[in-house]
């Protein structure tokens, strides 16, 4: 494919460029390595290996693993449709006050997460501003619910999504969609033929993150959907639980977690991220 | 980090839970520019070490000035940033040296929260630590540090026992029991608790791995009521705020939390056959005589701990 994406990527897996570091920054760079390294290596030497096979065959693992599997990729999905527009109009609008609306799109990322499920709370729960109104109009009630743990899992990710792909927008310029307009294509044939494809990698990269996040999601979750076995018990709250119950079923869920959050990251990263 | 350096740092709970604490540590806000940004406390102190470095690196206006920074000058504000950080998060490493500062650690179940909260408020000498009992256990099974732990139940105080966290002896010092809770109107229209099994009313439990789960198991198996359970909370406190806040219709707390929450109950005379005891028992087998204090002031009829629980709501031993 000769689009411009493959250009760029070549550019980038040239020769590094020799700057110098100096040795002390190496060195921290290493030891926060180090830092992230650790909690893994002490999760995996209390793993219980040989009882893994039992543990993760247990029906509320598999039921956890289920509506986890669900949450996360409907999740997923509400952020490419809903982030991707917001992403679009951020990029490429002129925007009132830029600094104050990407402010707020970031906003999740910092609230504390169950802080974010309170208000999501008094924003659509039963008593909530609009959730009163979804309850009495239409009967519908989003709290302890797997569509609330859907709401809450995409409220949190949401930002990841939209910030990786407002970042490409912006890195790949409007040149080729004015290009595009010049030769007679319309706003859609533009956005579909042209921006888009350019994005690419960094809507596959924002996609990741998002779903990694509503994956591992869980303070917004268990405040604003509550935790039901096979309904809103997601593995991060069913590990919450089996701490206090049995601590190796923790560590064994856990660690399905992270082999399924890793193995995604690095075959990404491979197959879309320059390096 | 040097093992002097390291001996002065203790956990209160594990990573996994909570912050670790340093002791007997100078405070950032005595940083010019910080004083009102970090407001003084134990739990925002750092090392004199670090706090001088950190000094020395704003007197040549790297952290505050605007003229383009020495590099020997950015390296260590970010060397600092760094090691705080390390602090921060590693700080697990240590072997019963906590200092005088913090005083008698009280780990306590989470229904006890307001009543402890009055009886120690005003004495510097003990700190008290809230969670549900089993996540106490739990911390303590993973090296928290803690001098007395009071459970909800005596299952869980038992399962302490048994795992070798706590050598003192348990002691009864209160009991209390669930009640039937209502957001204020009872806009369920909740009679009993049969209501419980009704399909389209939001019903939330604590989970059967904390002691008020376990005790609403018992007490619907005996009653015949198979609940249709919307949620069940990891802790009774999460569940009462659920309840108040009107997004459930009706669960199973603790009368005592049910007072706190401000919430309405319903008649449930089936519930008060089950009452769950409150247990308080030393962690070291022979309690300094601070710690033995803290106890005595709840085992101790008449004393002040004991008609605290008592004003409370909770029932005597």
């Amino acid at each position: 494919m000769s689009s411009p994406t493959r250009v760029r990527a070549e550019a980038g897996t040239g020769p590094r460029p020799a700057g110098r570091l100096p040795a002390a920054v190496t060195w921290v760079g290493l030891v926060a390595l180090g830092l992230l390294l650790l909690p893994v290596v002490g999760l995996l030497q209390r793993a219980p290996w040989s009882a893994l096979p039992s543990i993760l065959g247990e029906s509320e693992v598999l039921e956890a693993l289920r509506v986890s599997l669900i949450v996360s990729l409907a999740a997923a999905a509400a952020c490419i449709v809903l982030g991707l527009p917001l992403a679009l109009v951020l990029a490429r609008r002129r925007l009132r006050f830029p600094r104050i609306v990407r402010a707020v799109v970031m906003l999740p990322m910092v609230l504390p997460p169950v802080v974010a499920g309170t208000a999501l709370l008094f924003a659509l729960g039963r008593r909530g501003l609009v959730g009163q109104r979804l309850d009495s109009w239409f009967g519908v009630s989003l709290p302890f619910t797997t569509a609330g743990s859907v709401v809450a899992a995409a409220f949190v990710a949401l930002p990841f999504f939209v910030v990786t792909v407002e970042a490409a927008l912006r890195q790949a310029g409007d040149g080729l969609d004015e290009a595009a307009a010049t030769l007679g294509a319309g706003a859609w044939a533009t956005m579909a033929h042209v921006t888009l494809p350019t994005i690419r990698p960094a809507l596959a990269v924002g996609t990741a993150l998002a779903w990694a996040r509503a994956l591992g999601e869980f303070g917004a979750t268990l405040t604003f959907a509550g935790s039901f076995p096979g309904r809103t018990r997601t593995l991060p709250l069913e590990t919450y639980l089996a701490l206090e119950r049995d601590p190796e079923a923790a560590v064994a869920i856990s660690l399905v977690l992270m082999a399924v959050a890793l193995a995604v990251l690095v075959t990404l990263r491979d197959r879309w991220m320059p390096r | 980090m040097s093992k002097s350096q390291n001996r002065d740092f203790v956990i209160t709970k594990p990573p996994v839970y909570g912050l670790c604490v340093a002791r007997n540590r100078a405070s950032l806000s005595s940083l010019p520019g910080f004083e009102r940004s970090l407001p003084s406390g134990r739990q925002r102190k750092i090392a004199p070490w670090l706090l001088r470095l950190i000094r020395r690196t704003m007197a040549r206006g790297t952290i505050t000035g605007r003229r383009r920074r020495p590099r020997a000058a950015r390296l260590a504000v970010a060397a600092a940033v760094v090691s705080a950080s390390m602090l921060a998060a590693g700080c697990g490493s240590t072997a019963g040296s906590r200092a005088e500062d913090d005083g008698v650690v009280v780990m306590a179940a989470s229904s006890l929260s307001d009543v402890l909260e009055a009886v120690f408020e005003g004495r510097e000498s003990v700190t008290p630590v809230f969670a549900a009992s089993s996540t106490l256990v739990a911390q303590l099974a993973a090296g928290a540090e803690a001098d007395v732990l009071i459970t909800a139940d005596a299952a869980t105080m038992d399962r302490a026992v048994a795992e070798g966290s706590v050598r003192g002896e348990p002691v009864l010092i209160a009991t209390n029991n669930l009640v039937l809770a209502t957001p204020a109107g009872n806009p369920g229209g909740v009679t009993g608790l049969a209501d419980l099994s009704r399909r389209g009313l939001l019903v939330g439990l604590c989970a059967a791995e904390v002691p008020c789960g376990a005790l609403a198991q018992r007490a619907l198996g005996e009653a015949g009521v198979t609940p249709s359970a919307d949620t069940l909370e990891p802790n009774v406190r999460a569940l009462a705020a659920k309840i108040s806040l009107g997004e459930l219709d009706a669960g199973l707390v603790y009368a005592t939390d049910a007072r706190t929450a401000g919430l309405a109950t319903v008649g449930a005379p089936e519930l008060l056959d089950h009452r769950n005891g409150y247990h308080m028992a030393a962690i070291a087998d022979e309690p300094a005589p601070e710690v033995q204090t803290v106890i005595d002031d709840f085992t101790d009829p008449g004393s002040s701990g004991a008609e605290a629980l008592h004003a409370h709501g909770f029932g005597r031993p």
